[in-house]
């Protein structure tokens, strides 16, 4: 299962996107800059999604401390800055998505980014 | 004191793009997180599985902070006083919900950061009060407080009864206020000059808007902080129901 960092630092979006990822990725969440820098240290993961408005350590640097040493790693930035946004596919974000966006928008652009998510394995079937 | 003389933290450069670019920013932050627990609640119905309380309650204060946004946004452009509807009520019960409240919308189990809030103080208080207003104040007032505390930590929420006042306390193990900057912090569009916009989005009128509630109710404000300690917020409301 592919393995996905979610950054913002309000809770209840972090937990609404946490939990409909879930379904389909291993889900990791940051609620700021520092904690997210330190994700990244901690294990690999096959996609970010940032928001770029963070305490502690802004979207804009994360995505340079991503793209030093992960150059390939894509990150999807979330704001509802247009000016933060364009800033930040300039400083090489792979995506955006302007809030409030809805799910199926954030599903398609991940997809692109990484492929179809394996389908869950089927349930065993029932003894006999 | 005039304009001139307050700190830069407490007069943005542009304040009317400044203004308007955060309270865009409040709204949106709830209309998203509305768009997405209620595609959650959709799957969860379409899977079949029963309805979640806690979801439910979680999309419904979604609605309540949007609900006092606007209250907020409507009285800091009109320069309003709070309309208040005073009722008899069980101030403990209220602030001890207040963070129950709290503690369910910022469970999030797969971040490491933790807040860990608590109520502490008498099961009961009854006053009279308006009930909507005081638990907006005091959500304002809990919401910086967990705002400000980026790292996480203790945020607690105290009540205390004596025969003339309720003392409500709330303490945190934030980032603080500068000390010069302390009187300014309960004025409209306040910003400590250690908080950027940047990382800490937000109009600047939450705690004003607590202070003009908890005024209205014959009560005072009174801040005390410490950059990187963390910052106390003590509202005292007379015992006497004395709403004006």
């Amino acid at each position: 299962m592919k393995r996905i960092l979610i950054a913002d630092d309000d809770p209840s979006i972090l937990d609404g996107l946490s939990t409909l990822l879930s379904r389909s990725y291993e889900v990791v969440a940051a609620r700021n800059g520092e904690d997210l820098l330190a994700e990244l240290e901690r294990r690999a993961f096959d996609l970010v999604l940032l928001d770029l408005r963070m305490p502690l350590v802004q979207g804009e640097h994360a995505i340079a401390s991503i793209h030093a040493t992960r150059r390939t790693l894509p990150v999807i930035v979330m704001s509802g800055n247009r000016g933060r946004i364009e800033e930040a596919l300039r400083r090489g974000a792979s995506d955006s998505l302007a809030k409030p966006f809805g799910f199926r928008e954030l599903e398609e652009k991940i997809v692109r980014l990484l492929g179809a998510p394996a389908k869950p394995s089927p349930p065993p079937p029932p003894a006999a | 004191m005039s304009a001139e003389a307050r700190p830069a933290s407490v007069l943005p450069d542009n304040p009317r793009e400044d203004f308007l670019r955060a309270i865009a920013h409040e709204l949106r932050t709830p209309l998203q997180a509305l768009r997405m627990l209620v595609e959650v609640q959709r799957r969860a119905a379409e899977a079949g599985q029963a309805s979640d309380p806690g979801l439910r309650s979680r999309i419904e204060s979604q609605f309540e902070r949007l609900a006092e946004m606007i209250d907020q946004i409507s009285e800091a452009g009109g320069r309003r006083d709070p309309e208040l509807r005073p009722e008899p009520l069980d101030l403990a019960l209220l602030l001890r919900r207040l963070t129950e409240g709290r503690i369910e919308m910022l469970r999030v189990p797969a971040a490491r950061t933790r807040h860990i809030l608590r109520y502490r103080g008498p099961e009961h208080a009854t006053t009279v009060g308006d009930r909507r207003r005081l638990k907006q104040a005091f959500g304002n007032i809990l919401d910086n407080a967990v705002k400000f505390s980026p790292r996480g930590g203790v945020v607690e929420l105290r009540l205390e009864v004596d025969p003339r006042e309720f003392c409500v306390q709330v303490r945190d193990q934030g980032i603080g206020i500068p000390s010069g900057e302390i009187p300014f912090a309960a004025r409209r569009f306040f910003r400590g000059s250690n908080a950027p916009r940047e990382n800490f989005p937000g109009p600047g009128l939450g705690l004003a808007s607590a202070r003009a509630i908890v005024e209205k109710h014959g009560g005072s404000l009174e801040i005390r902080s410490e950059v990187n300690r963390g910052t106390c917020v003590t509202a005292r409301l007379p015992s006497e129901a004395r709403t004006h």
